[in-house]
């Protein structure tokens, strides 16, 4: 009951490259999945529309078994989102910002309240809880950002790189808070820069390339296929054994 | 979970959290309430007694009258006193004049040689008095003249009268008592209908205009409509509650501004009126409140309006930049609706935005009727659900959230633009029109070259840059500015060299029976456009140089580029045209532009010729070079010979046959040059050059 994308396909202009060509994915209750892959290949286009904030061009998604063509707010409902880029509502406190998310996932005031206060003792933002969020710091963001994700406490969970610019601290926190998760058998879906975080942090990665899916496993069984010593030097051998194909496959 | 709860539930909420936010953001704030609770009544008050003080000033000050002549005593004894001081002005008349003009006195007085003996014979004296109109106190120094003269002209009848025993009824058959019917306040309320609802509906306006950015483009930029569209709730409900914030802060934006401006006008302009003879309240506070209801629906109006707009854009400037045409093509009907002549009829009540200015004006002025008020809060009300209904589904789109060339990681500030939107151009068109109506055309009854130089570099050149530089176009491909190669200059020289006589031969075949042109226009044309008195370097650099770069860069570039749709460009691209309508378009806006029916078929053909040109050639320079020799030629051949009109001069009756032929053989080939020369303007900013 995660997340199903069957063949899922984006073109932005009908006369150029796909930015998402085929790409099916699953996700399943308790795993975390990296989505992992250079700049420009699909990965922020494909979460989404794993999130329903694009329209595929083709193919299908289930969100925590809605189909989200069909049912789109009961998949959303299901779902956590969250970009690296969030923004907070400036001129509201986080208590506001939190308990107007909460109304928008149809949750009653009481459960608002009782979630803020889990949320902000878990992580640890209980102090700011009256502060703007104008005046928060990146860390604080991130940290009010993650809990807006998961106040509904969705089954779902697409975070799309969650630690960009963020300090070591504050990574490591966002990662601990992500294994919670899957402690409580949520699915996670995950995509980063970040060759060393996905290795310690993600189950199985899916390594894109061009909108394309070229590689999907665990990162050791990766690492062992192209006999490299880290991630980041199996990464790199896939993406060079992916651009030469792609070379010679037209005049093939 | 949000399937029960209803989609007004979650568009409430919305309204609440966006009003609660931008309550407060400083700058709604400063607009909606600093702006009318504390500039008004201090710019209003403090005018008020400036203009009081200066009143005072002036009474007090006496005027100095220069009197040239000898005054008999009487007439000294009148013109002396509290408010004249006069003085002997021993000048010759050359010099009096001089010595209004230099300010020595403020009016001059000639009393003719043996005044006195003239009145003592009972016969009529003639004083000559001179004053300046344009200078206040020379007005005042007149009016107090008059009054003088007129107290000592009824002594003297009273004494003439006298002396034969006659009663003065004798030279007053009749007596007038005038009464004006207008209560003092109508009086008031009347000079104010005409400003206030123009200021209100601005202000309605402006405070619509952030908060629609902000609930849209600005939480797009800021990152925060994205995680709201991953919830839950129909996006029917967000834009619904947005733009239900928008209008409550426009609303209560006109209310705020409507309330301090009539008590600033109550308190600080009373003493003005006052002093003027109208007492009592200006506008009764119930006219105030029925203008305020009826602003309600312009408020809604206006939000729909500008929250569909903004929502098109993906940064807080970029919707500035798109608001801003948006918010200046309202203010002009407001404001036209309070020239004179204006009525709040049935149909004006259909017109959008002058309807409200119009019904405002009559709620203020206490003279609105119930069908045509009726009428326009209705049809207001019709057109503000249009547009939100618009704004509705341009929030269902996808490109409302990410603009098709958005890609992940792009740069955030939008890039130059490579085309003008049709509507933007539309826009310039309409002001460019407005501005040579309402300034060119007077100025050019002045004085017709400069006039003619202010309206092509002025009027038409510097709003057609100031849209580029500020809409964010990009100069070379939004005006088509980019190096023609020589066969196109060439074709342009050949056929803008003959143009103007092959027009000409059409317009004397064909205009010239269906819709013969005046004699007398005929004649005006040649004395004012064709006029040998000017050195021929400025006729060609204000009537051919001038109106070929800068009606080129209105019509051939931006009008064109936002209509016409390249066939490289594909279906994909925003303007709508393809180059038949295009060419067609073109020609028809550039000789209504022109205002004149007798030019409709030669500005016409021009025009098309021209946008073909600027097609063919992918740039506006072989268009200009056309534009330039077609009217040089007529302007040279106009000079020698009898005009017809600037696109065919010289031709009158002397059209020869040989003559026409070698034009129509020249033009062809120029044509076919032009033709030749390129596929066309390229849809991107820097297509590859003509092959």
């Amino acid at each position: 009951m995660g997340i199903v994308a069957r063949e899922l396909c984006k073109r932005f202009d009908p006369a150029g490259p796909p930015a998402v060509e085929g790409l099916s994915l699953e996700v399943v209750a308790g795993e975390i999945y990296g989505l992992i892959g250079p700049n420009g290949a699909g990965k922020t286009t494909t979460l989404r529309m794993l999130a329903g904030l694009m329209q595929p061009s083709g193919g299908e998604v289930w969100i925590g078994g809605h189909p989200l063509a069909s049912e789109a707010e009961a998949a959303r409902a299901a779902l956590g989102f969250l970009t690296g880029t969030t923004g907070l509502y400036a001129r509201l406190s986080v208590r506001e910002l939190l308990g107007y998310f909460g109304a928008l996932y149809g949750l009653a005031p009481a459960a608002v309240a009782r979630r803020i206060d889990e949320l902000s003792a878990l992580l640890q933002f209980a102090p700011l809880l009256e502060r703007r969020c104008a005046a928060l710091s990146t860390g604080e963001r991130q940290r009010v950002s993650l809990a807006r994700a998961v106040l509904h406490d969705p089954r779902v969970l697409i975070l799309d790189e969650p630690t960009a610019g963020l300090d070591v601290v504050a990574s490591r926190f966002v990662a601990d808070f992500v294994r919670d998760a899957r402690g409580r058998g949520r699915a996670i879906l995950f995509s980063t820069h970040y060759m060393t975080e996905a290795e310690l942090l993600c189950d199985r990665i899916g390594l894109l390339h061009a909108g394309c899916k070229i590689w999907e496993g665990t990162p050791p069984a990766l690492k062992a296929e192209l006999e490299a010593s880290s991630l980041e030097d199996a990464f790199l051998r896939l993406l060079a054994r992916s651009e030469r194909q792609a070379a010679t496959e037209p005049s093939a | 979970m949000s399937g029960e709860r209803s989609t007004r539930a979650i568009a409430w909420l919305v309204y609440r959290k966006e009003l609660r936010e931008t309550l407060r953001d400083r700058r709604t704030l400063l607009v909606m309430v600093l702006l009318p609770l504390a500039l008004y009544p201090l710019v209003g008050v403090g005018v008020s007694q400036w203009v009081g003080a200066q009143q005072a000033a002036r009474e007090e000050q006496p005027s100095r009258i220069g009197i040239a002549g000898r005054p008999w005593p009487a007439l000294a004894t009148a013109l002396a006193g509290k408010t004249l001081r006069s003085s002997e002005l021993a000048r010759p008349p050359a010099e009096r004049e001089h010595a209004l003009r230099a300010g020595a006195v403020d009016a001059v007085l000639t009393v003719p040689e043996g005044a006195e003996a003239r009145l003592a014979a009972e016969g009529t004296v003639e004083l000559a008095l001179l004053y300046d109109e344009t200078r206040e106190s020379s007005s005042l120094a007149r009016q107090r003249v008059l009054d003088a003269l007129a107290r000592l002209e009824k002594q003297i009848r009273a004494e003439r009268l006298k002396a034969r025993s006659l009663p003065p009824s004798l030279i007053a058959p009749l007596k007038t008592v005038e009464r004006s019917t207008a209560r003092p306040r109508e009086v008031g309320a009347h000079l104010l209908s005409g400003v206030l609802p123009m200021l209100v509906v601005l202000m309605v306006l402006l405070g619509a205009f952030y908060p629609a950015i902000d609930l849209t483009a600005g939480e797009k930029e800021r990152g925060t409509l994205e995680t709201l569209f991953t919830t839950p709730v129909p996006r029917g409900a967000l834009v619904a509650g947005k733009f239900l914030a928008v209008a409550t802060i426009a609303t209560l934006t006109g209310i705020l501004n409507l309330g301090s401006l009539g008590l600033t006008v109550g308190l600080g302009f009373g003493a003005a009126f006052k002093a003027a003879g109208i007492t009592g309240a200006l506008i009764p506070w119930s006219a105030l409140a029925l203008t305020a209801l009826a602003l309600v629906p312009s408020a809604l109006f206006f939000s729909a309006v500008m929250v569909a707009v903004a929502a098109i854009a993906r940064s807080f400037k970029e919707a500035q930049n798109l608001l801003t045409p948006v918010y200046l093509v309202c203010v002009l009907p407001a404001m036209v609706a309070q020239l004179p002549g204006f009525s709040l009829t049935p149909l004006t009540a259909l017109v959008p935005v002058v309807n409200i200015s119009l019904l405002a004006r009559d709620l203020i002025a206490g003279k609105a009727q119930l069908l045509p008020a009726t009428l326009a809060l209705v049809a207001t009300l019709a057109y503000a659900l249009v547009a939100l209904r618009i704004a509705g589904r341009i929030w269902q789109s996808e490109r409302m959230l990410f603009a098709p060339e958005q890609r992940p990681g792009a740069a955030r500030r939008a890039p130059l633009r490579p085309r003008p939107l049709p509507a933007e151009a539309a826009f310039l068109l309409l002001l460019v029109m407005a501005l040579i109506l309402l300034v060119g055309n007077p100025l050019q009854a002045r004085g017709l070259v400069s006039g003619i130089l202010v309206t092509e570099w002025g009027l038409i050149a510097l709003p057609v840059i100031a849209l580029v530089r500020f809409g964010r176009l990009e100069p070379g491909a939004a005006l088509g500015l980019r190096v023609p190669s020589p066969r196109a200059l060439l074709g342009a020289l050949l056929a803008g060299a003959s143009a103007w006589y092959l027009v000409g031969v059409l317009v004397e075949s064909v205009q010239q029976r269906v819709l013969p042109i005046p004699r007398e226009l005929l004649d005006e044309i040649r004395k004012t456009l064709f006029s040998v008195e000017r050195p021929l370097a400025v006729d060609l650099f204000a009537l051919a140089l001038s109106p070929a770069i800068c009606e080129e860069l209105l019509f051939r570039g931006v009008l064109l580029r936002a209509s016409w749709r390249p066939s490289a460009a594909g279906a994909r691209a925003a303007s709508p045209l393809a180059t038949p309508a295009a060419v067609v378009l073109n020609g028809l806006l550039f000789a209504l532009f022109h205002l004149s029916i007798y030019r409709l078929l030669p500005t016409f053909l021009l025009g098309a010729v021209l946008a073909l040109t600027a097609m063919r050639t992918g740039s506006i320079l072989p268009a200009m070079l056309f534009h330039l020799l077609n009217n040089a030629a007529a302007i040279l051949a106009g000079r020698q010979a009898s005009g017809v009109s600037l696109e065919a001069a010289g031709l009158g009756s002397s059209f020869s046959l040989p003559l026409a032929a070698g034009a129509a053989a020249l033009f062809a080939t120029g044509m076919a040059l032009l033709w030749r020369s390129g596929e066309g303007l390229r849809s991107g900013p820097a297509g590859p050059r003509d092959p």
